[in-house]
């Protein structure tokens, strides 16, 4: 853990959830924010074992591995499978959290290696979230399934992260995970953060400079992540109902929002209209980037 | 879909979802003592934080209250007439009864509005206005307030202060203190114009989290209030120094309370979760210059169940001691005390509290909460002073009341 | 008065004092890091939870005791009886 004193705030620096991490707080006292960034650190490292779906003794690990029993989770795991669930219903079935099986067969490292379609199909009977059985506290996860909550986490772990912070230190704050981001607590006198956002894997891109005051960022989409073959593109965005990439989608999508889940499920919703990101970001009335 | 998304991000607990959030509390409230006083009270309780961290709050109170108020007239062997309080109408209390005036029938409203600013990262600016008005009183107030955190949010300091007008223009007028209730048709001697009185309060307040799970608060309120501050329709019997009857004539006086009242109001609470359970302990220690002092206790233990359901059972102890010109009634023959009042509420008493709160969450994170609660009040029924007839009566007869509520609170989103 | 608000007087005061005495015993020393607030910021952990309640109560109090406010200052009158 880094920490620096910057103009007006102060800065700390630590690596998790494969992402450089920053926080910005505006405290006089170093102690006072270096504790606070020790406390950021320490919640967004008790988020990413929780939830890693990489580690063998986490809630997650268990309730894939419970061979078709019911597992009961806690209360933290409960509200996000709450979560997982209406995201399910209110995207029409595109945002499901038991797609992850279908990296399985779909490694996007720049290669050409491209599934068959009888190979995805394959797998079909494997993803769809209306066949895990929720019924709070308890979970069963029918085997062969999986559920990831990784594509939630970084999220998630930005607004715990910042909430905790700011409701409880009451201190203005902004946590950064690797561009997902978050501002919390107006800045009385300073105005607002001055930052700037690379958007992942977009080549050239000079990035975002933003003027923020309270809101959240997020960015779906990863350009360094695909498959060529023929010529054709194969974006890192799988619709779960098909198996299949959505081919027309947009390299990345950052949205502006309330909270940093909020903006990253918009960001990853637009990702899976593929043609039609932009028109529904429309929809949404939500400030977004688009680059395709 | 974004408000669904964001009514789904709200599952998450993640805090403000927008920095501007209004939260709107309500409750009704319905209060009943057999044979007294019957109220029904409304309350609507706003708040708005804008995203420049100011805080907007208003109140809006409307009660209505019917029924019987006991004068201050001590009961008798014979048969009581009394005057309404206009001068027109009389009536008639049995024999061995408490006399009350059964015409009591009032609506008052009550507006507030404060803003509440930072004026930086530990400090907090407040000013507000309150107004109420009712069929003969008026109340305009405004209040201030500067609270300033330490110790990294551990201790808050809050100093405050509150000034208030009141005027009372009761209806047949406030009648000279100590001179007697006319008979039904004759106008009784009157003080000109409306009563009016002020209230200054200072008050100084310390919060102080000992602990991940204990905060206590301390709380010390000066409170000066100048003016008339007697009740034009309370009286006093009069009574034979023998029988314990009222005398013959001018049987009635009305009351007379002193100009200045100065009080002390020292405050204690500690909130301590228990793991699930939240249980909140308070005591009070009031004391005034009219020589009244009280011990309050209240507890409250929140059994929460999960899911935003818990069950709040309340009691409240408070034991008060008589002001100084406190009489159950006065002498004939006897020099009149420089003040007197027989009004049961400025006596020795004591008063009980039970109660039952049920709290849960409906819909999007609104709340609804049911209450019931029974409060009696008793005090010294026979006390060591009473003559004749009255030793034979209560003199402080137990008031209790039923109180229901019923209240929601609800965030409006953009 | 009563011997249960004798008890009921002392352990007041007793509570009281204690509450002082901690607040006095250097406020430096008192307290949680910020990441410790997680039971203090639930629901009902307010020093005043209901603030409805306490109105009402208040207003009930007002006007059947003769010893009012206590949690901030008290409000404007009434004529209530």
């Amino acid at each position: 853990m880094k920490v620096a004193r910057q103009r007006d705030h102060w800065q700390g620096q630590f690596k998790a959830m494969a992402s450089p991490c920053e926080i910005l707080v505006d405290v006089e006292q170093e102690a006072e924010a270096r504790l606070l960034c020790e406390a950021a650190e320490a919640e967004a490292r008790r988020i990413e074992q929780k939830f890693s779906r990489y580690r063998d003794d986490n809630v997650v690990h268990a309730l894939n591995h419970g061979a078709g029993q019911p597992v009961t989770v806690d209360d933290e795991t409960a509200d996000l499978l709450d979560f997982a669930h209406r995201c399910h219903e209110i995207s029409g079935g595109r945002f499901d959290v038991t797609s992850g099986v279908l990296r399985r067969i779909w490694k996007f490292d720049g290669s050409d290696a491209i599934p068959s379609r009888k190979q995805a199909k394959a797998l079909l009977p494997l993803v769809g979230w209306p066949q895990i059985k929720w019924d709070r506290p308890k979970v069963t996860v029918p085997p062969g399934m999986e559920i990831d909550l990784g594509g939630l986490g970084k999220e998630y772990a930005v607004d715990r992260v910042a909430t905790l912070l700011a409701d409880r230190a009451v201190a203005p704050v902004l946590v950064n995970f690797g561009g997902d981001l978050r501002a919390v607590g107006r800045r009385p006198g300073n105005g607002n953060w001055q930052v700037g956002v690379e958007l992942p894997g977009v080549v050239d891109s000079a990035g975002l400079k933003l003027d923020l005051g309270v809101g959240a960022l997020a960015t779906s989409g990863d350009a360094r992540r695909f498959l060529l073959r023929d010529g054709i593109r194969y974006p890192h965005i799988l619709n779960p109902r098909t198996a299949w990439p959505v081919m027309k989608a947009p390299r990345s999508v950052t949205v502006l929002g309330d909270t940093c889940t909020e903006a990253g499920l918009l960001a990853t919703l637009a990702m899976l209209q593929g043609a039609d990101a932009e028109s529904f970001l429309a929809d949404q009335g939500v400030k977004n980037w688009v680059i395709r | 879909m974004r408000s669904a998304i964001i009514g789904a991000c709200g599952m998450l607990g993640l805090g403000g979802a927008t920095a501007e959030a209004t939260e709107v509390k309500t409750a009704i409230l319905g209060y009943t003592e057999p044979d007294r006083v019957t109220a029904i009270e409304a309350i609507v309780d706003g708040q708005h934080a804008f995203d420049n961290g100011k805080i907007f709050n208003f109140r809006l109170v409307y009660d209505a209250l019917t029924g019987a108020s006991a004068t201050g007239a001590a009961p008798s062997s014979l048969a009581q007439t009394f005057t309404r309080p206009s001068g027109e109408g009389s009536y008639r209390v049995a024999p061995g009864e408490t006399p009350l005036d059964d015409t009591f029938r009032d609506t008052r409203m009550a507006l507030s509005a404060g803003l509440t600013m930072p004026l930086n990262r530990v400090t907090n600016f407040s000013f507000g206005l309150y107004g109420s008005g009712e069929y003969d009183y008026v109340s305009l107030g405004a209040n201030t307030a500067l609270t300033r955190d330490f110790n990294q949010k551990n201790t808050t300091v809050a100093l405050r202060g509150a000034f208030f007008s009141d005027s009372i223009s009761p209806e047949g007028g406030r009648p000279v203190p100590f001179t007697a209730m006319p008979d039904e048709g004759i106008e009784k001697a009157q003080l000109s114009g409306d009563g009016s009185k002020t209230v200054m309060d200072l008050g100084v307040g310390l919060t102080q989290v000992l602990n991940r799970s204990t905060v206590v608060h301390l709380n010390y309120t000066y409170s000066d209030v100048n003016d008339y501050q007697t009740d034009p329709f309370k009286m006093l019997s009069v009574v034979d120094p023998v029988t314990g009857d009222p005398r013959g004539a001018d049987a009635y006086l009305y009351e007379n309370r002193p100009d200045a009242r100065t009080k002390h109001v020292l405050f204690g609470r500690v909130a301590k979760h228990l793991g699930r359970d939240i249980v909140h302990l308070s005591y009070r220690y009031f004391t005034d210059n009219w020589g009244i002092d009280s011990h309050t206790f209240d507890l409250t233990y929140r059994w929460n169940f999960g899911g935003g359901k818990y069950l709040k059972p309340h009691l409240r102890y408070s034991d008060q001691g008589a002001a100084d010109f406190h009489r159950s009634f006065l002498v004939d023959g006897e020099a009149l005390p420089e003040h007197a009042s027989a009004d049961y509420r400025l006596g020795d008493m004591q008063a009980l509290t039970y109660g039952l709160t049920h709290g849960r969450i409906v819909g999007d994170g609104h709340e609804l909460t049911v209450r019931l609660e029974y409060y009696v009040q008793s005090g010294d029924s026979h006390p060591a002073e009473a003559i004749g007839v009255l030793q034979n009566y209560d003199l402080f007869p137990t008031v209790d009341a039923l109180i229901f509520q019923v209240g929601y609170t609800f965030d409006l989103m953009e | 008065m009563t011997w249960l608000g004798k008890t009921l007087r002392a352990a007041g005061l007793m509570l009281l004092t204690g509450a002082l005495l901690g607040g006095a015993t250097g406020c430096a020393n008192l307290g949680v890091k910020p990441w410790e607030r997680d039971l203090l910021a639930e629901p009902g952990m307010e020093i005043d939870p209901d603030v409805v309640i306490t109105a009402l109560d208040e207003h009930i109090y007002f006007s059947k005791e003769a010893s009012t406010g206590g949690l901030g200052t008290a409000g404007g009158g009434c004529g209530c009886n």
